[in-house]
This record gives C-alpha cells, structure tokens and sequence, in this order.
C-alpha cells in the first residue's frame, strides 16, 4: 500500500554541496549563446552600425558644427537640384516597375500557360539577364544600341539614312537598361505563384456560376496580387539603388545615387551623407513593407497549388508562331551576352567605319595573360572578393547557427541587422564607411582604412553577407536540432558536431552562398569606384579603364571572364538549391 | 552502474514552467518510467538529465555528483531520440560509430563494439546501409544501437515507439525490455501511453502540467491511484464524487447521492465528516449481482459490450454512470440493457483521492 496518497515520495530534498568549478560551468552552459552572439553584434555594429550612425550624424552637421543645412539644401526650392534628382529617382523607379510588371507578367503568363516545341528551355533561358553584372551589361547595351553601336548602325544603311536613327542616352537608356534586368523579378515571382496556383479554385468559382471576368477580378488577380506587390517593391527598390546605368547613360539626366557620388567628388561629405539618410530611408521603408506585407499574406503561400494547367497549343500555325516568338525573345534576351562576345574577339583597331566587325580573333583573351593591366584587375578582383567571402563564410556559420537555433533575448534584433546591408544600395553603404573609417577607430586597430586596399574587400563583406546567412540560415534550418544533441550526448565536443555533423550537412547550402557572395564581390561596380585605390583597381575599374583607352575589345574580355564566372555559378547553385538558386541571386 | 537524483528541479521556457520542483530518485539498474500527457515536461525533464537542457533551479545527482551544469558531452548518457536523430550522411556502422570515435577509441575496437551492439539490436548485416535505406523500426534500433555501443551509464529513451505501427511496437517494447535487463542499465523512458508504462516500467512517475503526480511501481500507479488525475490517466476508472459521512476504523463511509459506500481509509488523515471527496472504483472491482452484498449500490444496465474475454456493462444510477468489466463466461454477463442489478464492491477496493489537483 506504499504510495497511496502520497503524490511526492520524496527523494533528498536538501541540496549537495555544489562541486568548486560550479559557478564557470554554469556560466559556460547558460552563456555560451550570449558569447558568439556578443561577437557577432559587435562584428556588425562596428561594420554596419557604426558607419550608419556617423553617417546620420554627419548629415546633421555642417563644416563640423550641427546643423540642418544639409537638409534644407536638399529641399530647397531655389536650387532644386537635388529634388530633381529625387524626383528623377522615383520617376524611374516607378517607370521600371510598371515596364518590368508588364514584361514579366506577360511572359510568366505566357509560359505558364501553353506547352509548345522548345517552351520549356525558352522558359529557362528568360533568365539569362541575371548571368550579367551590372556594369557589363550597360557596356553592352551602350555598343548594341548606343551613339555609333551596332543596332543604330544596320538601320542606318538599311534604310540608307545619313547618321543613326537614335543612340542610347538619358532616361530612355537607363529605363530599357532597368526592364532588361529587373523585369526578372516579376518573371520568377509571378512564375512561382503560379505554380502554386490552385486552378480549382477558378473551377470552383465557374460552377458558382461567376463569370470569367468576375472570377479573374475576384479569384485569380487577388491570389497573384502577393507576388505582384513583392515584386513591385523589390524592383523599386533596386531602381532606387541602381548605379551603373545612370553612371554611365545619365548625362544630365541625375538620379539621386548619381548626387551621392558627385557630392562625395566634391569633398562635400556632410551633404552627401543627407543625400545617403534619405536614399536611405526610401529604401529602407521599402523593405519593411516589403516584410511587412508578406508577413500579412502568408496564407497565399500555404496552399499547396495545382499549378495552372499548361495548355498545348496543337494548331499547326500557332505552335510555329508560338515557336517563332520563343526563338526571337530568347535571342533578344541574349543580345547583349552575344555582343559582349563579339567585341572581345575582335582585335585592336580593325573594326574602325564598318557596320559590322571585319576580323574575329582570340588575341584579346591572350591579352589576359600578358598584358598587366588586364590581368591585375581579375587578380585583385578574385583577391578580394576571395577575402570577403571567407570572411563571409565564417561569419554566416556563427550568425546563422545563432538565428536558427540559438536561444537568446535580440535575435530578431540580430535577423534585423544582418538584412540591413541588403536593403541598402552600394553607395550608402560606401559613403558611410568613408566617413566612419576616416580616422583611427578601436576596431580597425587603431589604423584609418580609408585610402588602403581593405575598405573594398570590407565593402564586400558588409554588402553580400547577408547572401551567405540567408543561404547558410537555409540549410541550418533543415538541419535537425536533434542530430546536434545526440552527438553531444554521444560524447562528441562541439568542435567534432561541428565538423562531423553541422558541416557536412549545411555545406551545400554554405558553398552555394559563398559562391554567390563571390561572383557578386567579383562584378561589383558601385562600391568598387567609390573605394578603390591604384592598388587594389578591381575588375569593374579595369573595364572602365579600357574603354577611355578606347580597348573595347579588352574591356569586353574583362566582361566575358565575369559572364562565364557567373554562369558557372548558377549552374552549381541550381544543382544544389533548385530554383531557389535564381532568387538568391539578388 | 548509475544511480540518479533530481532535486527541486525547473525549468521555465518564458511564461511556461515546463518542470516544476520536481525531485524524484531513480535506482541503479531500473527501468524508470515518466508518464503523463503531452506537454507536461517529460521530455524538459529527460533533456535536464541528459544536458540538453539547463536547469533554472535544482540540481542533478548521479552517484552522488553534481552534475546540474556538466556539458552534455561529458556525461556518460546514452540517448534515443524520439525521431531517432541518425545522422543522414552516415551510414549505419559510422553512425553506431560516432560515439565511439568521438572518444577516440582504437579502430580496432570501435569495429568489435558496434559489430557488437548491432547484434544486440538484431541488425548485423544493414553496416553498410543509410539511415535512408531503413525501415522505421529499423532506424529505431539502429538509434538505440548507437546509444549503447558507448556503454553510457544511463539510457534515456523519448517515446521511442512513438513512430512504429501498432505491431511494431509490441514487439519493439518487449526487445528494450530485454535488452535493458540484460545490460542492467539505469534507464530513463519517457511516453505518454500508460499501458506501455505499465508493462515495461520497474517504476513510473506521472507528471501533470510540470509537477509530479505520484512515484511508484505499475501496481500501485494502477491499484492505487493517489488523484484523481492519475486515476483517470491510467486507466478507464469510475471516479465518483461524495460526502464523508462516517469514519470507522479502517473504513470511511462516503454518501455518493445515489447510495453510500463504504471505502479504505486513506494513509494519510482521514477527512474530516461532511468534506466532499472523490473516489475512486477500477471497473474489475464492481461486481453486478456480487456475493457479497453488503457495500453496493442499485443501478440499470445502461449498455453490454461483449469484448472477447471480458464484457463491458455500463450502469446508471441516477445521474452517475457506472462501468463494471467482467469475465464473458460469468453469470453477470448475461445482463441486459433495461435490466436492474446491484453493484458490489470490496471496501478495500473503493479509493478515496487526494484532491490535491
Ligand atoms: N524550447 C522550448 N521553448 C519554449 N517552450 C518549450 C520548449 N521546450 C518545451 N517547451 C514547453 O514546455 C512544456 C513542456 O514541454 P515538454 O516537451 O517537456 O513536454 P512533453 O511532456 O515531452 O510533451 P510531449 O508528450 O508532447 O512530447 C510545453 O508547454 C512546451 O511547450
Ligand atoms: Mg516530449
């Protein structure tokens, strides 16, 4: 009968002396988390959150004294030059969204919709726009369709006209620059929510007996509208922040990027810092819709879709127009990857008066071996965008190992931080490291980085990490707690877990990061002009240079090379993300 | 080989206690039991004992050691998750290996052990398999395989048949059952399936929203309920509210409304007359048309169930419904729905609850 009414036969209810060594084993098991994660915070508020704040306060500074000038410069009316150039900003960014929603839309519809010969690959090859970095693909544009490129030219002696019909500059060029590559985002968003697409949801409503147009207006716009408005805000978004084009087209067509830059040429740094708060904030309101609005649609994520149904066309006549039109939208598309492969193969001063290129040869990619000026450029490129990506791998384990399973007070706080640099175009973020790393400071060990060969691959660091954590976040995420736990309870240390258990598992998705994270460091312009020194010119600079010496074909070498790299990279990505491996590379 | 002590233990995730001053003793080379429904800390409790977790208040004692804070790759526990947890890109001989490397044991060594502990699990032969490439009852033995292969001193198993087929795990359960007296290892089990419990525990501790219950051995968890949430969760009991209207030596007299009934006095202070009580009767013991017809009550067959060896009556008396579970081939099987009987039970068999809860 022993037991019975007595819920809590107790066992020794008075504590053990605790054993000596207690009160650091505690410490140990409970702080251990807060250790890596006060690392991690401080690696990000020296690197991010400091230069942020300088450059905030910086802006409410003039000539060393606080003050609002800055900012009533920048909305002054009588010298409204940096309110154009806001204006001009949003105006295109508006512009670019509309464009890009109607081509992405319509050619997601489309594929999605008919199954014809060769609509599969057609489908694929939509995305060859993102194998381009920014810079290249302005090169390119400005020799396809330019002042004296090649598509002005054949209808000039088409049409036997005295000079080209048009040339690419200004508003217009930076807005077909813009669609060609960001209507993508519209593409692959629109694509992927029409694959989850329920298409019984429009049989339901027919038998309801709504009409075709009430069920477009009341059940498939508003299921495809979550896509539309993310891809909206996104391609907003890098329009705002888009550099390359309006560097190279503007004239004086000026964006307000474009105002960072020259204030920052003029030495006026306080206005420059304004110009970046407020660029800044844009982009910044941007994304917390962007979250915020996709935090309050989930559900139309949840559905698990049938998929638009694909229709086959089987008219004869049709299947070829249909076949037709993917054959000439496929090579529109790779337009530009193909001139950028002409002009590297043609040699140095043989294609002077005529339309088309008279000679083809491979003497520029030897060029690439002998030639210091050509090969530097790549070899520096690599160096640094090598660096930042070790870096970057180092830190995504530790920071995403804290997002995805650490247990601690600020983790949204540390999800918040991590993302920021992604929000934050280029020039922000360059702008804001001259003025913090302009003087000695504890964290950069007492020395001024600005001016030395570590601002860029710095640079790279804060710009593209946020890539690797979301990739490496990813794969952790998959990665079940309790395969860590019975190793340690297995007896392994939590450097055996690491390397036997942790590694092996989220490696591909660590590798697909740091891959991307480097080809991006590797093409990257914005940052690059705004950094770079006679010793560390990376290949973007290398670019810029051959074309004011006129080596367009050098210059074109230089963007095959990153071309290639970044197809490369898509292919290994895609094997190991599937389809993700398109959207992180944005 | 280990013996085990929580004291005061808790632990809070945020607003939740998910244990609550529990202190409980397990003894070397028994197969302990924590029982209770979902989310009522087992398995807090479990991972506290294994490390994963750290306590906010108590302490953990093995063999008299202080354990409470000790890095969970430094206790000697071996564990079975209850998804089993095997390391994907391993195959079975690396995962049953890993423990053992990991403590850097010789080569040659590390082969003998995990040929041996796949043999205990019955799996020489699958070395070469991925986790992938197994059945579920297959992985879970693979999984507990790979906890004893480090010869830890206490097992800890969460609802380790919690993922097999009904088949599955009857046989699964007799085979821990086995292999636990065979190693004579303290073993922890968690579940929230009392029959499981019942028959593989030496001992069990049922724990209710973080706090315990009652300890004992399955007889007495059964026989002896100490609340009435225990008597519920164990089994399909009749639990009756009344009044104490007499107490009589070893008896207490209790006015259920419909009828009185004399029940055992409990260890502790009887209650006082007049305080509302709940008792509780198991169905076995109600006998319709006993011999001994001094304690009952009068009730009508409400439903016969006829359930192989056993047959279920469900009686009402007034507004409280009665079920009695009697052997098919008796007489009282025979009853049918309409009829009146007169329930009897043993006074030693009608227990009164603590109404602690
Ligand atoms: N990591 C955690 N964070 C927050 N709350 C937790 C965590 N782990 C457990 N809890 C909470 O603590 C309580 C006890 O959880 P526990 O997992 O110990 O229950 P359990 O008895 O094992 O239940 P089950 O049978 O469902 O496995 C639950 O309310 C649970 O929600
Ligand atoms: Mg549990």
């Amino acid at each position: 009968m022993a037991g019975l009414n007595d819920p809590q036969p107790q066992a020794e209810t008075r504590g053990l002396p605790r054993p000596s060594g207690q009160t650091w084993s505690k410490f140990w098991a409970v702080g251990r988390t807060y250790l890596l994660a006060a690392v991690v915070f401080a690696v990000l508020l020296s690197c991010i959150g400091y230069p942020l704040l300088q450059t905030v306060l910086l802006s409410f500074t003039r000539d060393g004294q606080p003050s609002l000038a800055n900012y009533r410069d920048f909305f002054s009316l009588s010298r409204p030059v940096n309110l154009q150039a806001l204006g001009n900003s949003l105006y295109l960014s508006v512009v670019t969204v509309v464009l890009c929603a109607a081509v992405g839309a319509a050619l997601a519809l489309f594929y999605h919709r008919y199954r014809f010969p060769g609509s599969q690959l057609f489908s694929t090859l939509v995305i060859t726009p993102i194998v381009f970095p920014p810079l290249v693909s302005v090169v390119s544009y400005m020799w396809l369709f330019g002042e004296g490129g090649v598509v002005p030219g054949l209808i000039r002696d088409i049409f036997g006209l005295s000079k080209p019909p048009f040339g690419l500059s200004g508003f217009g060029g930076i807005l077909l620059i813009h669609v060609y590559t960001q209507f993508i985002y519209f593409y692959l968003l629109v694509s992927a929510a029409l694959a989850r697409f329920d298409h019984s949801l429009e049989e339901a409503a027919y038998v309801l007996g709504a009409s075709r147009w009430y069920t477009l207006r009341r059940v498939t716009v508003p299921l495809l509208l979550p896509a539309f408005v993310a891809a909206s805000l996104i391609v907003f978004m890098v329009s705002m922040s888009s550099f390359a084009a309006p560097y190279m087209l503007g004239g004086r067509f000026r964006v307000l990027s474009m105002q960072i830059f020259v204030s920052k040429l003029n030495g006026d740094m306080d206005m420059a810092a304004a110009q970046a708060v407020i660029l800044g904030m844009i982009c910044i309101l941007v994304v917390l819709a962007l979250r915020a609005y996709e935090g309050r649609s989930q559900y139309t994520f949840a559905g698990k879709g049938l998929g638009i149904r694909a229709v086959p066309i089987t008219r004869g006549s049709a299947r070829h127009l249909a076949f037709l039109g993917g054959v000439l939208l496929s090579l529109v598309l790779m337009l530009p990857h193909i001139m950028l492969v002409i002009i590297a193969l043609v040699p140095q001063g043989t294609w002077t008066w005529q339309t088309l290129p008279p000679v083809l040869a491979f003497d520029n990619f030897r060029f690439l071996f002998t030639r210091p000026d050509l090969w530097l450029p790549v070899r520096n490129s690599v160096l640094m965008a090598g660096i930042a990506t070790v870096a970057g791998v180092i830190f995504a384990l530790v920071a995403s190992y804290l997002l995805t399973k650490g247990r601690f007070r600020g983790r949204g706080l540390l999800d918040a931080l991590v993302m920021v640099p992604w929000a934050l175009p280029g020039t922000i973020i360059a702008i804001s490291m001259i003025i913090a790393f302009n003087r000695p400071l504890p964290t950069t060990f007492g020395k001024v980085l600005v001016g030395t060969v570590w601002m860029l691959p710095l640079a790279y660091f804060i710009n593209f990490m946020p890539l690797i954590v979301r990739a490496t976040s990813a794969s952790l995420q998959q990665l079940d707690n309790s395969l860590i736990e019975s190793a340690l309870t297995l007896g392994a240390s939590w450097f055996t877990v690491f390397r036997r258990v942790i590694l092996p598992i989220v490696m591909p998705g660590v590798l697909s990061g740091a891959l991307l994270m480097f080809v991006q460091a590797f093409g990257e312009f914005t940052m690059s002009i705004l950094l770079y020194v006679v010793d560390n010119r990376p290949i973007s600079i290398g670019i810029l240079e051959r074309m004011q010496f006129f080596e367009l074909g050098e210059a074109a070498v230089l963007g095959v090379l990153q071309v290639v790299l970044m197809m490369i990279v898509l292919i290994i990505t895609r094997r190991y993300l599937g389809a993700r491996a398109t959207q992180a590379f944005f | 080989m280990a013996h085990i002590q929580l004291i005061g233990l808790s632990k809070r995730f945020g607003p939740v206690t998910a244990v609550d001053r529990v202190s409980l003793e397990i003894h070397d080379g028994e197969f302990f039991t924590l029982l209770g429904p979902s989310g009522c800390g087992k398995t807090t409790t479990l991972r506290a004992i294994a490390g994963l977790e750290t306590p906010d208040e108590g302490q953990i004692v093995v063999d008299g050691k202080d354990i409470t804070y000790l890095p969970a790759n430094r206790r000697r526990v071996g564990m079975v998750f209850q998804n089993y947890a095997l390391f994907p890109h391993m195959n079975v001989f690396e995962n049953v290996a890993f423990g053992l490397r990991a403590r850097g044991e010789p080569a040659q060594e590390i082969a003998h052990r995990v040929r041996q502990s796949l043999a205990l699990v019955r799996l020489d032969g699958f070395a070469d398999r991925k986790p992938g490439q197994l059945s579920g009852g297959q992985q879970q033995r693979v999984a507990l395989a790979r906890a004893l292969a480090c010869r830890p001193e206490i097992l800890l198993l969460d609802e380790p048949l919690s993922n097999l087929d009904a088949k599955l795990r009857e046989e699964t359960r007799t085979e821990i059952q086995r292999l636990q007296k065979e190693s004579g290892i303290t073993t922890v089990y968690v579940t929230h399936d009392q029959s499981e419990a019942l028959a593989l525990s030496d001992r069990i501790a049922v724990m209710n929203n973080g706090r315990l219950e009652q300890v004992g051995t399955p007889a007495e968890i059964y026989g002896k309920p100490a609340t009435a949430f225990v008597a519920r969760f164990i089994g399909q009991v009749n639990v009756l509210a009344g009044t104490v209207q007499a107490v009589e030596g070893s008896r207490v007299l209790v006015d259920l409304g419909v009828g009185r009934l004399w029940a055992e006095r409990p260890r502790s202070d009887p209650p006082p007359v007049g305080k509302t009580v709940q008792v509780c009767i198991h169905p076995e013991n109600l006998e319709p048309a006993g011999a001994d017809s001094s304690n009952g009550l009068e009730a009508q067959v409400e439903l016969v169930q006829f359930n192989g060896v056993t047959t279920l009556l469900r009686f009402r008396a007034g507004a409280v419904t009665l079920e009695a579970i009697v052997l098919s081939r008796s007489p009282a099987a025979g009853l049918r729905r309409g009829m009146s009987a007169r329930l009897t039970v043993a006074p030693e068999h009608v227990l009164i609850l603590d109404d602690a809860s």
